[in-house]
């Protein structure tokens, strides 16, 4: 089992509307910088930062660990057509922008970063693999904190995005970015939220026995469960959701515990559990 | 605990196996190949047998490599069980994407179904120590290797099977070509005319091991690493970063400067990128460099995948007692005062430093240890 402090909890969740919201003009709205030659996946990763974040000033040595399903899809898309139709070269920053690390260097040069800075890719429960990585640098002391989210954007027409997923037309889609904070347990920064806890396990029953606030293992259709259902979590799909719950949970639990499971390949299960 | 690599496969522009790509490092190496596109002619390192744009399927190769490196390694089922998967690329499967939107005029981006391949992989070896996709542009398996070695290390698994993969597109060769950083004829490492990097290609596989689980193994091993973000640089580092990540590495391992017996070099030819590598080797090793290589002048320059790929191929040279040159070194550049081997050199074991920079600011610098 690995076990890390939790500083703090935060997202941002929007529905999918006809038009795209104009990510970098909220994030500007809501204090944040003015984003010049981004893009919405880059605004919506520091969204959810800073909901995390807040004002506070984090350690230099902190790592980033940025899990996303889907990656920087948007952008990806839109410069593909017209390099494989028309040969048209992407512009510079656009290209740029199109590697999956580029929301973690933001991250870094908002928040003065130096640590190491990882973008995981998997489309089920790709924040659980960055918490997992997350909380074992934390336990080996390579990095000092552990900032860990999961960005996942929709890309329109919505309908093309649906199909892409293999969705029912009119599913209802969001997009967001959730994040924790995350100290070593036992270093300087006892203050926190609580004590988060993460554990692999080889097989259901195991899971159940030691994690008595789930209502049953997580299964093939269900690959997530939860302990507490968070209010006010926009409603609709996104591959991140299962995690967006977990945060937004973590965000108003107070001093109430959460649990999650996850599935992962195979019989593999990942338990989480929050101890205020 | 040690960590040893057991067993490792290669294909890039040089050869299909290991051993091919050591003959050619360490003798003549296949020069790159002009590839028509889009009203273009790009030098690019392609693999043997491609095809005009089109990619060589990336599944059938990936199963061919590490059936081939676990082959060699012949890990038990119980310790399949114990192994971990990490997997490291930038453009995940971008170039087949692009061949199904001429095919279908729709971007469907499965390939943005990210970290497929590493799951697909390990369900089909049954390796039961969790798959992770690691995207961190250039120094994407360079991480993966990293956080493989220290898994092993902190005991989550006890084995790790380590995958670097990149197949050209065109998306990344004309996004790199907007920003006028590809070479129009060859890639020359530090050299006084260096003019730009040529993209390569390659898929690059290492079977790592905890001590103890292979008995007898004599290969290399692993010394420690370090990977960090430089917040400054989006396209290129500071010297100081590309340093720090040096130092660290040097201090993960237990080692100082005057250890390092080789440094393989990031190298990849562009004008101010190879003078900030060079000025961060200056500012670690001081005026006296060790002997420094660089491979991209032989395999191109092959993004998420170059981490592992130059790891392997030089492991496969150096496992010979030789180092190869830095193909493409012709004439110093007396700026930056750092000479790589112009010629194939002997090697009697020692700590070798691997250096991989990446956009992002995204530094690593593994070290890894032969025994003589």
């Amino acid at each position: 089992m690995m076990q890390a402090r939790l500083l703090a909890a935060g997202l941002c969740c929007y529905r999918a509307e006809q038009q795209p919201a104009d990510l970098l003009a909220l994030l500007h709205q809501s204090g944040g910088p003015r984003l010049r030659r981004s893009n919405r996946y880059i605004a919506l990763s520091l969204l959810g930062a800073r909901a995390c974040v807040q004002d506070r000033t984090l350690d230099q040595a902190c790592g980033v660990y940025l899990g996303s399903s889907l990656g920087n899809i948007a952008e990806t898309a839109a410069m593909m057509a017209p390099v494989v139709e028309r040969g048209e070269a992407p512009m510079p920053f656009s290209f740029i922008n199109v590697s999956s690390n580029m929301a973690g260097f933001t991250l870094a040069q908002q928040f003065s970063l130096h640590g190491r800075n990882l973008a995981v890719a998997r489309y089920r429960h790709a924040f659980v693999s960055a918490l997992e990585l997350a909380m074992r640098d934390l336990q080996g002391g390579r990095v000092s904190q552990a900032l860990v989210g999961a960005v996942d954007e929709c890309v329109w027409p919505l309908n093309e995005h649906r199909q892409r997923l293999g969705l029912p037309s009119q599913t209802p889609l969001i997009e967001g970015s959730g994040w924790l904070l995350l100290s070593r347990q036992g270093g300087q920064d006892e203050q926190g939220m609580g004590s988060l806890q993460w554990q692999r396990y080889g097989h259901d029953n195991t899971l159940i026995a030691e994690m008595d606030g789930l209502p049953h293992a997580p299964d093939h259709q269900h690959g997530m469960v939860l302990s507490c259902e968070p209010d006010g979590l926009v409603e609709g799909f996104s591959p991140a959701r299962d995690a967006w719950q977990f945060i937004a949970a973590l965000a108003q639990a107070g001093e109430r515990p959460v649990q999650a499971a996850y599935r992962l390949a195979g019989d593999a299960c990942a338990g989480l559990r929050y101890l205020p | 605990m040690v960590v040893g690599i057991a067993a490792t496969a290669l294909q890039c522009s040089q050869g299909m196996h290991t051993a091919a790509v050591a003959d050619a490092l360490l003798g003549q190496p296949r020069r790159a190949e002009l590839l028509p596109l889009q009203g273009r002619s790009l030098p690019c390192h392609r693999l043997p047998g491609s095809r005009g744009v089109e990619p060589l399927p990336i599944w059938p190769r990936l199963l061919e490599a590490v059936s081939d490196a676990l082959a060699q390694a012949r890990l038990s089922p119980a310790l399949l069980a114990e192994t971990g998967l990490f997997y490291g690329t930038s453009s995940h499967e971008l170039a087949e994407d692009e061949q199904a939107l001429l095919r279908t005029g729709h971007v469907a981006l499965q390939g943005r179904h990210q970290g497929d391949l590493a799951r697909r992989l390990a369900e089909y070896f049954s390796l039961g120590g969790g798959a992770y996709t690691l995207s961190t542009a250039c120094t994407s398996s360079a991480n993966a290797l990293l956080l493989a070695a220290e898994a092993i290390q902190d005991g989550a698994c006890r084995a790790a099977v380590v995958v670097g993969e990149e197949s050209l597109n065109q998306t990344t060769l004309l996004g790199f070509e907007s920003m006028l950083l590809l070479s129009g004829d060859d890639c020359r490492p530090f050299d006084r005319a260096r003019n730009g990097m040529v993209p390569g290609e390659g898929l690059a596989v290492a079977v790592l091991v905890a001590d103890g689980c292979l008995p007898g193994h004599s290969g290399p091993r692993w010394r420690g690493g370090a990977s960090a973000c430089d917040p400054q640089g989006i396209t290129c580092s500071s010297a100081e970063a590309m340093a720090a990540v040096m130092q660290q590495a040097l201090q993960q391992s237990g080692l100082e400067p005057g250890d390092i017996a080789l440094l393989k070099a990031h190298g990849s030819a562009s004008q101010n990128n190879d003078a900030i590598e060079a000025a961060a080797m200056h500012q670690v090793f001081g005026t006296s460099l060790p002997p420094v290589t660089a491979l991209k002048g032989a395999l191109g320059h092959s993004f998420g995948a170059n981490g592992l790929v130059e790891t392997v191929a030089l492991l496969a040279c150096l496992q010979r007692g030789m180092v190869p040159p830095a193909h493409g070194f012709a004439e110093p550049d007396v700026a930056l005062d750092c000479r790589p081997l112009q010629q194939p050199g002997g090697f009697s074991g020692g700590a070798v430093m691997f250096n991989q920079f990446g956009f992002g600011g995204n530094n690593t610098s593994l070290i890894l240890e032969l025994v003589p």
